[in-house]
């Protein structure tokens, strides 16, 4: 039986926005060793971003994409869009930008990025509540079948 | 070879273990985050503004606060209780469904005992996630790797 257009939507969305409750923001420092967010950033994708903060303690919020560019990963390109502020911090004074932009800034200019990452006790909560939703269910099917099996007999 | 496996492993623990704990930690708390940070002479609560060179600066009740890092010998942040919950709610949840099954039901204790670990589990991530707690993030005095990587 084909399922319905809707339905395949609801589920699509409903995935979608599971997905994304269960990542949080997070901020780790730029630096050149092996860490997950530097070899994101070397990826040929690059590291999805939220913003990055400035060697001044400026926060500046970008919503796009993020790669190492130049000899030494001396530089860093970021692609997307520039948005007034932080959620939490003081407004960069940056312009809202209506279409993608690329910046070219120095690995000296950018301090720490800040970019949403898996948020595992959210992630195994929400693992337990699907979980706990089935055992609910399972059990309300059985009590059903066990009253419908006895009104038979 | 074992020799050679043992040399790789400490060099990678060496390479991934950050220069500066408390310059790392610092730069790891997202702005408007609570905080609590110790110094030689008092505690001070706040907000998270920024940091910048060797300060941090917090917003307190009334005032903005800037800290030397030189000054600060603990970071304490708040973050809720989810993950404590949950690992509370599966041992309680797990416990009592088994008990309750081995006092004389049709269920049988591991069955009961294995859905009181989901149940409870996610009863107690989700009571745990509405509640806030102190999670120690920097410490001058603790050993080098156990208070620096807390996301």
């Amino acid at each position: 039986m084909p399922i319905p257009r809707t339905t395949r939507y609801l589920g699509v969305i409903l995935l979608v926005s599971t997905l994304a409750g269960c990542s949080s923001l997070s901020r780790a420092p730029l630096s050149p060793d092996p860490s997950y967010e530097s070899q994101m950033l070397a990826g040929s994708s690059g590291l999805a971003i939220e913003g990055y903060s400035s060697p001044e303690g400026v926060f500046h919020a970008f919503q796009g994409k993020a790669h190492w560019v130049g000899a030494g990963r001396d530089s860093l390109e970021l692609r997307g869009r520039r948005k007034p502020a932080v959620p939490g911090a003081e407004a960069s004074g940056d312009p809202e930008d209506k279409q993608p932009v690329t910046l070219r800034l120095a690995r000296s200019d950018v301090t720490t990025l800040l970019y949403r990452a898996n948020d595992p006790s959210k992630t195994g909560v929400l693992g337990l509540g699907i979980v706990t939703a089935l055992l609910f269910s399972g059990t309300v099917l059985l009590f059903i079948a066990i009253v419908l099996s006895e009104g038979t007999d | 070879m074992i020799v050679a496996v043992s040399l790789f492993l400490l060099c990678s623990t060496v390479a991934a273990e950050p220069l500066d704990r408390r310059a790392d930690a610092i730069d790891r708390i997202l702005p408007g985050q609570a905080l609590r940070v110790h110094s030689l002479e008092r505690t001070t609560e706040g907000r998270f503004v920024t940091n910048r060179a060797d300060t941090l600066l917090l917003q307190g009740a009334s005032e903005r606060l800037a800290l030397s890092y030189s000054d600060i010998q603990r970071i304490d942040l708040r973050r809720t209780a989810r993950h404590h919950g949950m690992v509370i709610g599966m041992i309680v949840g797990g416990i009592s469904l088994a008990a309750a099954a081995a006092s004389g039901h049709d269920v049988g204790p591991v069955i009961a005992g294995a859905s009181g670990v989901f149940i409870g589990g996610f009863v107690g991530g989700v009571i745990g996630g509405a509640i806030s707690e102190w999670h120690r993030v920097y410490d001058a005095h603790a050993p080098a790797d156990s208070a620096s990587r807390h996301h």
